[in-house]
């Protein structure tokens, strides 16, 4: 079967060539919105790569109607999209052009019997399978699917598509950078993990000095990044919903252990729970268990790390 | 100005039951508004406070979701000033484009200028309806809008993405995603739940919305299966703080994490 990709992230935009190239697909058609894109993804695997110029001040998910149009001419076909915050706007467009769904936090493409999808809801509880009723399948798939292949095996030709303009969009008017993202949670080997219990930016120090004594980094689950005056605005937060971690340890402090937060962090070798509350459903799931105040045992913890690293 | 805010009700995640057949059993389950949507119906709030116009909630919902609590608890946010419910159990695990298909058809009805929709749903999550209605409706659609502004007729957004800010200048009609970090919903006060009671509830039939009938699945879930629990431990460390952190270093040591 045919299968397209398409994210506006370099590093996924490879990712999803090699997963389509994993799962068996020999005909891969990748689409980029930049010229230096689509020269990159010509030498990475893709059987054909189509740039679509985007006129000025267009929102990049505005390339989901001319893919749409591109995909409506096979008879059945696959579309991969980077599940970005954008691409989960392309997505939907080029879902709904199809007459389908979108199938969010795809983990893994079965291809026995066409397309099936799998992937976790209600937090992790179910997993699923699922399939297009139709002819097209689109799924959203998260950086991390494959390893990139190696790049410069053989070129392939970039051919420039049609842009189709939205029934209806809107302007970009200007960008704001924003502060870098703090750390590369993904590959920590210790990860320090915030939650709801943490109140006080002097707490947060305390989370950070740990993090900092056993040579890990700090993770957030969701209630603290939520709201205008949250401890971690905006950080990305560890759950099914969110960034998946798979470090050597996983420090919770003051996390309740909602489902929907435990199914990111399954994958930890340890998993180390402080919480106030021995009733916190995270002790029912965790390798080691202290119930307390994480002002009396965190400072504590770090001092006694940082004398065994002397 | 009319605002739409389009809100789910969805049951605790914890309290969701999964049968040994992969079904899942709500018996026990508290129900509440979506955790996403009380930063819609917020939103809603300030932007009628600013424009003038009306906010009103839109639902799809099952049949628990009658009782006059969950109404009270929705209609005490944000000004909102009438609740339109969908009302059928069959929905709750409907696909996005049966959803979409069906808000999109209640929005042309009751009409609108903004339509408003949390980030995602606390029990699924795909973060597909809002846009996927969009589509449906052939409005612009921006998601993870984290500032609403008015300039004249239109609106200027700032849309907070993985790596930038957006600024985004919409005009109306268009559909709107909020960011949870748009803003902190207020806790309604009594007198605002007493008033929520006597507001206007209509429930809409499908019959009646220009679909007429229930849009055909596009997604056909074919294996359910139940995760494996992972395998932990369960080591409760007691004693004093330096005693329990004496311990806990100890045992990181010993299983060759640290």
């Amino acid at each position: 079967m045919k299968v397209f990709t398409y994210s506006e992230n370099k590093q996924i935009s490879l990712e999803l060539i090699a997963f389509a190239k994993e799962h068996g697909s020999d005909s891969i058609c990748a689409f980029a919105a930049d010229k230096q894109m689509a020269e990159l993804l010509a030498v990475s695997g893709a059987n054909e790569v189509m740039y679509i110029k985007l006129p000025e001040g267009t929102l990049k998910e505005d390339i989901a109607d001319s893919i749409a149009e591109v995909v409506k001419s096979e008879p059945k076909a696959c579309v991969l999209v980077g599940s970005t915050r954008r691409g989960l706007a392309a997505a939907a467009r080029i879902a709904t052009n199809l007459d389908t769904v979108a199938i969010s936090d795809v983990k893994d493409v079965n291809t026995d019997n066409g397309i099936s999808a799998v992937h976790m809801i209600y937090g992790g509880k179910l997993t699923v399978t699922d399939k297009a009723s139709g002819h097209y399948t689109v799924l959203l798939v998260s950086m991390g699917s494959a390893e990139p292949l190696t790049q410069g095996a053989s070129s392939t030709n970039i051919t420039e598509g049609i842009y189709v303009a939205p029934a209806s969009t809107a302007q970009v008017i200007g960008h704001k950078s924003k502060p870098a993202g703090s750390t590369d949670i993904n590959s920590a080997r210790v990860v320090v993990c915030v939650g709801r219990g943490v109140e006080e930016q002097e707490q947060l120090d305390d989370c950070f000095a740990l993090a900092k004594a056993i040579g890990g980094v700090v993770g957030c689950s969701r209630p603290i990044t939520e709201g205008d005056n949250a401890l971690m605005a905006d950080e990305p937060y560890i759950g099914s919903s969110g960034i998946t971690v798979k470090p050597d340890i996983y420090i919770g402090i003051g996390v309740s252990g909602q489902t929907q937060h435990s199914m990111g962090m399954i994958g930890s070798k340890r998993a180390v729970i402080i919480n106030q509350d021995p009733k916190a459903p995270f002790f029912r799931k965790c390798d080691y268990g202290i119930v307390g105040n994480m002002n009396d045992i965190v400072p504590v913890i770090t001092t006694a790390l940082m004398s065994v690293n002397k | 100005m009319k605002v739409v805010v389009c809100c789910k009700f969805t049951p605790d995640i914890e309290d969701i039951q999964v049968t040994p057949e992969g079904g899942i059993d709500l018996t026990n389950a508290l129900w509440s508004i979506s955790e996403y949507d009380l930063q819609a119906v917020e939103a809603a709030a300030q932007l009628v406070n600013e424009a003038g116009g009306e906010a009103v909630a839109l639902t799809i919902c099952p049949e628990n979701i009658r009782s006059t609590r969950y109404t009270k608890d929705l209609m005490s946010r944000g000004n909102l000033l009438t609740f339109y419910r969908i009302v059928n159990n069959d929905f709750y695990e409907a696909d996005v484009s049966v959803l979409a298909k069906i808000l999109a058809s209640a929005v042309r009805k009751i009409g609108a200028d903004v339509i408003l929709f949390g980030e995602g749903s606390s029990d699924r999550y795909y973060r597909q309806t809002g846009m996927q209605t969009a589509a449906e409706l052939g409005y612009a659609g921006i998601n993870f809008v984290d500032k609403i502004a008015f300039d004249g007729d239109e609106l200027i957004l700032e849309r907070n993405l993985e790596d930038e800010i957006e600024e985004i200048r919409v005009s109306l009609p268009c559909v709107l995603s909020v960011a949870s970090t748009i803003n902190t919903p207020l806790v309604p006060g009594m007198r605002a739940v007493l008033e929520a009671g006597k507001k206007p509830v209509v429930d809409l039939d499908i019959a009646d919305l220009d679909i007429g009938s229930r849009p055909a699945a596009a997604i056909e879930r074919i294996r359910r299966d139940i995760p494996p629990e992972p395998n932990r431990l369960k080591i409760i460390l007691e004693g004093t703080p330096e005693e329990t952190a004496a311990k806990l270093i100890a045992a990181l040591k010993n299983d060759s994490v640290l």
